[in-house]
């Protein structure tokens, strides 16, 4: 990530209250009766959501702190993507779980405006924010290009018997 | 062309209007929120040549996503009174609507709410749509308290809310398990489509199957010739794979078992490796049975529609049986056909009392489990065949494939058939591994696109409803490897194959039968076999040397020296 290290000392020291603010402002996204039971539910399988967003949040400030790759963090970032962008979100709302990172960034620095260094936080966590957000966003988009893929492919299985009497398919796997 | 926002609109949208992108949340209570109907997000209407074929009323061309439905004068009318006259019929309905005491424990158990986080898919707050109806307008305390008594008046938003909410519900019946009063929500779904079948409210991907079903007695409404064909060419297949020769009875009068099974096995992939699966089977076993080309279909979309058409669908199956002099019914990997066979069948068209109590002829096991309904599932069947020593099987057969099961719902949670597919399941293959606990047997998470909504155009909505088992089935995939995903449902099967498109990719899906298909090893024949029941290449098998051409015989190469062969 380059030379960040205002950023990963801000994010050591505040790490457990950032991934606080980042989760309570993502789950802020879903009505409230929902919030409620994404954040009591801790079993993976009872709460696939509320745990892929907790596991996300780890990974991410976690990956921050062990100085990994922009690449990774984007991977971390995924599984919640690829839900949201089914969940009848638009594509801004999807892709927003980065910008709430940057706001609950901001967030906690205005609580610590005595400390001075806030510029210089903000100014390293820029440019991995926008990196974050144009790889999710590709993600958003390859998602609802999927769906389309995924619309044709059932059609065709469905009719497959048909399509191959009437001479419409050459092999099962390529249609 | 493109309306483009204006910056200035850019800015109201936003800077001024409410925004999620800044934790903003709808005003309103989940009563007071309307729905709004966006594409991806509800099924098509029926169209009306469907709805005038059965009779149903107000057929008309629209869309939910209109404003104006179209509906006739007096419906709010004509859904209370069908709403009372439910209540006086079916006594569980009535017993439903009043003894919920909100206490929640449904309410994160539903596939749908789990994977959309949309309040109204907790099963408590979907039935609360109908049930606040049932107190706004026959209970005393809610006709006068209104909204204090969690009362509503029937309008067309109330309707709008039924329509996408009713369709998102798989009737799985996932959160009756949780209950403590033993509420089944899947019955409150079908009442609430009974009510706005009397409207015209239906979507077409069931209403058209129904149709088709009724007329030539299966879903594509494919008539016998072309059934025959379809099944003939998997024959022809099974034939070029394996070496073994199968011609399948059809409407065979006197047969002793006749095999329905949904059609989709018949047409669809992966559906038509199962039926490669089943027919190998009976070959395997020289078991007296027939097909029909007229009950051609073990699905019964009748069942999400309304009562009436459910046993108009399943008495068609008796009807050929009955014709047909059959002695009892075996059926085939099906989902809601077993739901209706082992829930509703008796009540509706039973006791099939001109059938025999149904008998294995290989084994001479009764299966006195089906004494009413005359009908065995298949899984029941084989897995007796096998507890018998009655096959002969090579699960190494099947060792590309690493294999978990997926409980469908209604076989399942519907009529307790757990055992029975594990059993072949691991007679068949080397390597299997359960998902976690709290995803299968009875606890099982739905596929997201039972009961008449595996339609293309609802994918997004199948996509979040069927989170939940892909979750548990990603897991799998990462911790034991699994590539297999095996199950008795035909819905199961083709919608599964899309679920896990999107959210596991790599994991194909399976019927049982197709990995006993494999397994199976018949007299004589050559082994490996150069493919397996989908032309999949995994065996070892070598190409056989060819031998040697022989010098030609001088009249062969003469004109008209070779016969037609």
């Amino acid at each position: 990530m380059g030379d960040s290290q205002k950023l990963l000392g801000f994010m050591g020291q505040n790490a457990s209250a950032l991934k606080k603010l980042w989760y309570e402002s993502v789950l802020a996204t879903y009505p409230p009766e929902t919030a409620q039971l994404l954040r009591s539910k801790k079993d993976q399988f009872s709460n696939p959501v509320g745990y892929t967003l907790k596991t996300m949040i780890e990974e991410v400030v976690e990956g921050f702190l062990a100085e990994a790759e922009v690449q990774e963090l984007a991977a971390a970032f995924h599984p919640l993507i690829r839900i949201k962008a089914v969940q009848g979100f638009s594509p801004a709302e999807a892709v927003s779980s980065v910008l709430k990172l940057k706001h609950a960034v901001r967030e906690l620095l205005a609580a610590k405006a005595s400390s001075g260094s806030g510029s210089d936080v903000l100014e390293e966590l820029d440019p991995v924010i926008d990196e974050l957000m144009c790889s999710c966003f590709n993600l958003y988009v390859d998602c609802r290009q999927k769906l389309s893929e995924i619309k044709e492919e059932e059609l065709k299985r469905n009719f497959y018997m048909l399509l191959k009497k009437a001479d419409l398919v050459e092999d099962k796997n390529t249609g | 062309m493109v309306k483009t926002p204006k910056p200035k609109e850019l800015t109201e949208n936003l800077l001024e209007k409410p925004n999620l992108l800044r934790g903003d949340q709808p005003k309103q209570s989940w009563m007071e929120t309307p729905v709004e109907f966006k594409p991806g997000t509800y099924c098509h209407a029926a169209k009306p040549k469907v709805l005038e074929g059965l009779g149903f009323p107000n057929p008309r061309e629209w869309q939910p996503g209109d404003d104006d439905w179209q509906l006739p004068d007096g419906w709010e009318e004509t859904i209370l009174k069908g709403f009372q006259e439910r209540l006086k019929k079916f006594r569980s309905f009535k017993l439903y609507m009043d003894i919920c005491v909100r206490c929640g424990a449904c309410a994160d158990k539903c596939h749908f709410f789990l994977g959309s986080g949309d309040p109204k898919n907790m099963p408590v707050l979907r039935a609360e749509l109908v049930r606040s109806i049932y107190r706004g307008e026959f209970k005393t305390a809610g006709k006068i308290l209104g909204s204090i008594a969690g009362g509503r008046k029937m309008t067309i938003g109330v309707l709008k809310e039924w329509f996408m909410y009713f369709h998102q519900c798989t009737q799985c019946r996932r959160c009756s398990v949780f209950c403590p009063y033993g509420i089944d929500t899947a019955e409150i779904t079908m009442m609430a489509r009974e009510m706005m079948s009397l409207v015209g409210a239906n979507i077409n991907w069931i209403m058209e199957p129904v149709s088709n079903c009724n007329r030539t007695g299966n879903h594509l409404g494919l008539q016998p010739h072309a059934f025959v064909s379809s099944i003939r060419s998997l024959c022809e297949d099974i034939e070029e794979i394996t070496g073994v020769s199968i011609d399948v009875p059809f409407n065979k009068k006197g047969a002793e078992i006749l095999f329905i099974t949904p059609s989709a096995d018949a047409f669809a992939m992966p559906g038509i490796y199962t039926m490669m699966g089943y027919l190998l089977l009976f070959k395997h076993i020289g078991l007296d049975y027939t097909m029909s080309t007229y009950a051609s279909e073990g699905g019964n979309f009748g069942s999400f529609t309304n009562n009436e058409t459910m046993k108009m669908l399943n008495a068609k199956m008796y009807a050929e049986a009955k014709r047909l002099g059959v002695k009892w019914i075996l059926g085939g990997e099906c989902g809601h056909m077993w739901r209706v066979v082992h829930q509703y069948m008796d009540t509706m068209n039973g006791p099939a009392d001109f059938l025999e109590l149904p008998k294995s002829p290989i084994t001479g096991t009764v299966f006195s489990n089906a004494a009413s309904t005359k009908m065995v599932h298949i899984a029941e069947f084989t897995a007796d065949l096998i507890k018998h020593g009655k096959l002969k099987l090579d699960p190494s057969r099947n060792d590309h494939w690493h294999t978990t099961w997926h409980d469908s719902c209604n076989t399942a949670r519907g009529m307790g058939l757990l055992e029975e597919p594990r059993y072949v399941l691991q007679n068949v293959v080397n390597k299997f591994h359960e998902m976690p606990e709290n995803t299968i047997r009875e606890q099982t998470f739905c596929c997201g696109s039972g009961t008449g909504l595996n339609t293309d155009e609802f994918m997004e909505v199948r996509m979040k409803g069927g989170l939940p088992r892909a979750n548990a089935v990603k897991y799998v995939m990462e911790k034991h490897d699994v590539n297999l995903l095996s199950c008795v449902c035909a819905i199961d099967r083709a919608t599964l194959s899309s679920l896990v498109q999107y959210w596991v990719p790599g994991m194909e899906v399976s019927g049982l039968h197709e990995l006993v298909g494999n397994a199976l090893v018949f007299e004589g024949e050559k082994w490996p076999r150069a493919m397996d029941l989908r032309e999949d290449e995994p065996y070892d098998y070598e190409e056989p040397e060819e031998e040697p051409e022989a010098e030609a015989p001088a009249e062969a190469t003469e004109e008209g020296g070779e016969g037609d062969v």
